[in-house]
């Protein structure tokens, strides 16, 4: 029995705004990573939230591999009515063009903005750079995690979170490293303590033999 | 535009091109508070040194964390190792010799902002040196001793 035309249309125009709707959850994401106030606060709350959503719409197919047994042909259809066409192909075109390209950049100045009132308060402006940062290279991050997203594999979803975690270790935690020895000059010439950003700033460095560590500890390795 | 390229590059200009700029900054600090007898200015003084010298604090964190192979679980623990053993042999006899220069400056008097002399100002020092040069065996003396009593009092 052939399903509903307009079922099947319905579900090819929902898998056809997944990108779309992946593209708008790592704005929302790059939004919530410069709205926190320290960058330890970046991993807790809605930048989590915002790219668990961001993961899972761009693994969508892989996940629905798990629920084969039930008939889900109509996933891999394409959308047959010309008026629902237009506006996916045209919805995916506002995305792209106006919020990732345009307007993102332009809510990342204002991001900037943040960051020198942060330091005028004496707060840290890592979390708003962070966030300036993520909103004007949008484009790449979804790039980068296309080039993770490995197709046809069940267990996408997870091995994407895995590879962004790696790619965090192995890249972005050196240059945490640089900050934190800042930090610990900085705190040397103002009489602060430093010690906690020593053993941080290792501890960066040693990201992936201390992840060997803890999956050692619970016998994973 | 790149994300890691981005953080990348706005990590090279704070270390490369402020740090030095706030280093020179410290070091007129330094040289203020020196000239005030009674406020104290070394912090601004090590403050300035480590700002021009971030780039070789990075490859010696580097170094402390690339004796290991990336995912070896003992990584943390070598990395530190190495750091309290580069501390320990090497910066301590160094201070060793500050501290020899200080007690012939403490006892000379030249190095006295107020004018004031302490009676026992080298013997410090000349301690001070004298421990420095001896923390591995005195780590080991000390390990020596909870070896000994970790059998309990007969």
């Amino acid at each position: 029995m052939s399903n509903p035309p307009l079922l099947v249309d319905t579900v090819a125009l929902l898998m056809a705004l997944r990108i779309p709707a992946a593209l708008l959850c790592l704005y929302k994401a790059a939004l919530s990573m410069g709205g926190g106030w320290n960058a330890s606060g970046i991993f807790a709350g809605a930048f989590g939230r915002w790219m668990g959503w961001a993961i899972i719409f761009l693994t969508l197919p892989e996940l629905l591999l798990w629920f084969s047994g039930l008939d889900t042909s109509t996933t891999q259809a394409s959308v047959s009515n010309p008026w629902l066409s237009t506006f996916s192909a045209q919805l995916t075109d506002f995305v792209n063009k106006l919020v990732i390209r345009n307007l993102a950049i332009a809510v990342g100045a204002w991001f900037l903005l943040r960051a020198i009132v942060n330091l005028a308060h004496g707060d840290s402006p890592i979390a708003s750079l962070l966030g300036c940062f993520a909103l004007l290279s949008l484009n790449s991050l979804y790039t980068l995690m296309e080039s993770y997203h490995q197709a046809g594999n069940p267990y996408a979803t997870a091995d994407l979170v895995l590879s962004l975690w790696q790619f965090a270790a192995s890249k972005l935690a050196p240059a945490a490293t640089g900050v934190c020895l800042m930090g610990i000059i900085w705190s040397v010439a103002h009489k602060r303590p430093w010690l906690h950003l020593a053993g941080s700033g290792f501890a960066f460095l040693c990201l992936f033999g201390l992840w060997g560590l803890t999956k050692h500890y619970l016998g994973l390795a | 535009m790149n994300f890691y390229t981005g953080v990348l590059h706005a990590v090279n200009w704070a270390a490369d091109v402020i740090c030095p700029i706030l280093g020179v900054f410290f070091l007129c600090a330094a040289l203020y508070f020196y000239g005030q007898a009674h406020s104290r200015y070394t912090h601004y003084w090590y403050g300035a040194w480590g700002m021009f010298l971030i780039p070789g604090f990075m490859r010696l964190l580097e170094a402390f964390a690339g004796k290991t192979q990336p995912g070896d679980p003992d990584s943390y623990y070598v990395a530190l190792y190495s750091a309290a053993n580069w501390l320990a042999n090497v910066i301590l006899p160094m201070n060793a010799v500050v501290q020899i220069a200080k007690a012939i400056g403490a006892g000379s008097g030249i190095f006295s902002r107020t004018g004031h002399i302490r009676v026992w100002g080298p013997v410090h020092h000349v301690f001070l040196g004298m421990m420095s040069l001896c923390l591995s065996s005195i780590v080991h003396l000390m390990l020596h001793f909870i070896q000994a009593g970790a059998g309990g009092l007969h």
